[in-house]
């Protein structure tokens, strides 16, 4: 046990006399590690804001929107000159053969829309999407309140002048993030702001551009009517649309798989022409997971392909330094070194160099990823198996690339070896 | 005397294409503090018999007894502890490692032997001492002159205690005069009792042996004990 430690001392006192050289070598293994550790963080991060992002919309729900057939100007069959009427979606009728044939519909809400402009002191008038909700329906989309609440039953029930608005008008239009209690005109009519949800899942189909103000389902056909008229071009639209959201909560995840295919089937039957979209959060949860180990993998073999280089680099100095001291080697092995010794020596400079690198690499791999955050616009997560996993890679990649360069030592016939020059 | 040395009929061919014969059947045996030089031009087996009897290689054929012990059919392992434990080392061109201090290098024996560092260090000063460098212990080789190379390479194959000194050329890299200084040492150790076996083509050199025994063609042409008046004789 004693020879082995001097051996280890004897091979930490050669590094240390190509000390520059040794330095050098170690800095492959560092940027490898280095990168291995960031891009596991990065990843790691942006795996984790994507789910986030998508389980907003719920595992158990499913989500139908409304949208308006290709090349198709009517129902009716037809207008009068520079007026058309449009009449397409989702209905009644379709939301009750769901509710009494879909197995496992818990609750559903359902959304009404109408574009209106809208106005407030701070600022201009602007187009902003109006949308009569139910009150469950922040409950089902799992939408975070940050200020002031949602709308309740009794708002619906007196179909009261509220609304609810998100943080980015907000901030535009209010220069607050709590203007609850002031004021919103809606086509010219005065809504009160009861509260202020944080932001609208992407995936939902509307983004904030659209700037959505939620107002009790009630209010909305009292005030703006079931039929929504636009002037366009110095032409008048209506569409007529029932429901232009509706969303299903299902028991579990198992019923929203088995569920889907009938509400589609219902669909299916109900509409000869596809005005319909069929969105299941699961499918996209379970999706993006899917893509999400692809990119781990990628990224990962990509940087693992650095550390691989620097092993490689390792190998050649270890080569280089074997052709180079065989006169050691030889005087080594004349004076009683065994080829063990020999071995061990040199797979010890090998890995004392990567593991050095390798504690190096994950030291600045701890501290460089959280100031990447700018840079790759999602928040790295650091965590202690990702540290430790490259660091052991680079313990391996010493092994790997110090046996054979060692093992080439050891194999030198001594008299050959004291002969060379 | 009881002999350190006992080749019986060693023949040793090497194979690179056609069978090279380079020792041809070869008896020899050489007692306890002898002093015996091998001579012999190149090609002549010389560095083929130093590198068996330094167990650096095996013979084909024959035996080969190291203190009474036949080491002609032992492994790469056992071989290296024979010369760690019963051979002593000196080279033409010293072959110090050249980043290690002079302590560091007597050592080194003692080192692969496991010996304990405080220990080692004892005896490499000790050593380095004897040699007239207690004064340079923790320079580096190439601080030194050749001579002073030299003297630190017998220092090192003198710290395991060695059954027999063997020397290749030892004074072959060095001037006259340091070559006869390190032949002083050498004569000083054969005093003292120590078995040396060189391998020189310098009869000056070989001079100062014993018994100098000539090599040609693998085979032993001449064993003389009285080499140094029969030198005297032809000068």
């Amino acid at each position: 046990m004693g020879k082995l430690f001097d051996i280890i001392l004897l091979a930490l006192h050669s590094l240390s006399v190509h000390l520059v050289r040794s330095a050098l070598t170690m800095l492959g293994i560092v940027f490898g590690v280095c990168s291995v550790t960031a891009m596991l963080a990065i990843q790691t991060g942006a795996s984790k804001e994507s789910q986030e992002k998508l389980s907003v919309l719920g595992s158990n729900n499913v989500i139908m929107n409304s949208i308006e057939p290709a090349q198709e100007t009517t129902r009716d069959g037809g207008g009068h000159h520079g007026m058309s009427m449009k009449k397409f979606g989702i209905t009644y009728k379709d939301l009750k053969c769901i509710v009494e044939n879909v197995p496992g519909v818990l609750d559903y809400a359902t959304v009404h829309n109408v574009k209106v402009r809208y106005y407030c002191p701070e600022d201009r008038n602007r187009l902003s999407l109006v949308m009569g909700v139910t009150p469950n329906y922040a409950d089902i989309l799992n939408l975070r309140i940050s200020s002031g609440r949602f709308i309740s039953a009794v708002d619906m029930l007196h179909m009261k002048p509220y609304c609810v608005i998100t943080q980015t008008l907000a901030r535009t239009a209010f220069k607050c993030l709590n203007p609850v209690g002031r004021t919103l005109k809606l086509k010219g009519q005065p809504f009160e702001i009861i509260g202020v949800i944080d932001y609208i899942p992407s995936k939902l189909g509307i983004s904030e551009e659209d700037i959505p103000v939620f107002i009790p389902k009630t209010t909305k056909e009292g005030k703006f009517g079931q039929v929504n008229v636009n002037w366009y071009d110095g032409k008048m639209t209506s569409e007529d649309v029932q429901v232009d959201q509706l969303i299903l909560k299902m028991k579990d995840e198992s019923t929203v798989l088995t569920g889907a295919p009938v509400v589609r089937s219902i669909m299916e039957k109900n509409h000869d022409k596809l005005e319909y979209a069929i969105m299941i959060p699961l499918k996209l949860i379970q999706a993006k997971a899917a893509q999400q180990r692809i990119w781990d993998m990628i990224f990962f073999a990509i940087a693992s392909i650095s550390l691989i280089v620097g092993g490689i680099g390792i190998m050649n100095i270890m080569l280089a330094s074997v052709t180079e001291r065989t006169r050691e080697i030889g005087v080594r092995r004349a004076l009683g070194a065994k080829k063990r010794d020999i071995i061990i020596q040199f797979l010890f400079e090998a890995m004392t160099m990567t593991t050095l690198g390798g504690l190096i690499g994950v030291i600045i791999g701890y501290f460089v990823p959280p100031l990447l955050k700018d840079v790759v616009n999602v928040t790295p997560i650091v965590s202690v198996p990702m540290l430790i996993g490259p660091f052991l890679m680079a313990v391996a990649v010493g092994v790997i690339s110090g046996l054979y360069p060692a093992r080439r030592a050891a194999a030198l016939d001594p008299i050959e070896a004291l002969r060379h020059e | 005397m009881k002999p350190v040395i006992h080749l019986e009929s060693v023949t040793k061919t090497y194979h690179v294409g056609v069978g090279v014969t380079a020792l041809d059947n070869v008896d020899l045996v050489v007692p306890e503090g002898q002093y015996l030089a091998i001579m012999g031009s190149s090609g002549s087996g010389k560095s083929t018999m130093l590198n068996l009897l330094g167990c650096l290689d095996r013979p084909s054929l024959g035996k080969y007894y190291l203190g009474g012990d036949d080491v002609s059919t032992l492994t790469d392992n056992q071989l290296s502890e024979i010369r760690n434990t019963r051979l002593g080392f000196v080279f033409q061109s010293f072959n110090l490692i050249p980043w290690m201090t002079v302590t560091q290098n007597i050592e080194m024996p003692l080192f692969y032997k496991g010996v304990h560092r405080r220990q080692r260090r004892m005896k490499s000063a000790e050593l380095g001492e004897m040699v007239g460098l207690g004064d340079r212990l923790e320079h580096r080789p190439p601080q030194l002159s050749g001579g002073q190379m030299q003297r630190v390479a017998i220092a090192r194959a003198l710290s395991n205690d060695p059954m027999v000194l063997l020397a290749d050329e030892p004074t072959g890299n060095l001037d006259t005069q340091t070559g006869e200084e390190i032949m002083g040492v050498f004569a000083d150790l054969n005093q003292r009792g120590r078995t040396i076996l060189m391998v020189t083509h310098e009869p000056p050199i070989a001079a100062h042996a014993d018994r100098v025994i000539s090599l040609r063609d693998g085979r032993v042409e001449s064993d003389v004990s009285d080499y140094y008046l029969r030198d005297e004789s032809h000068g």
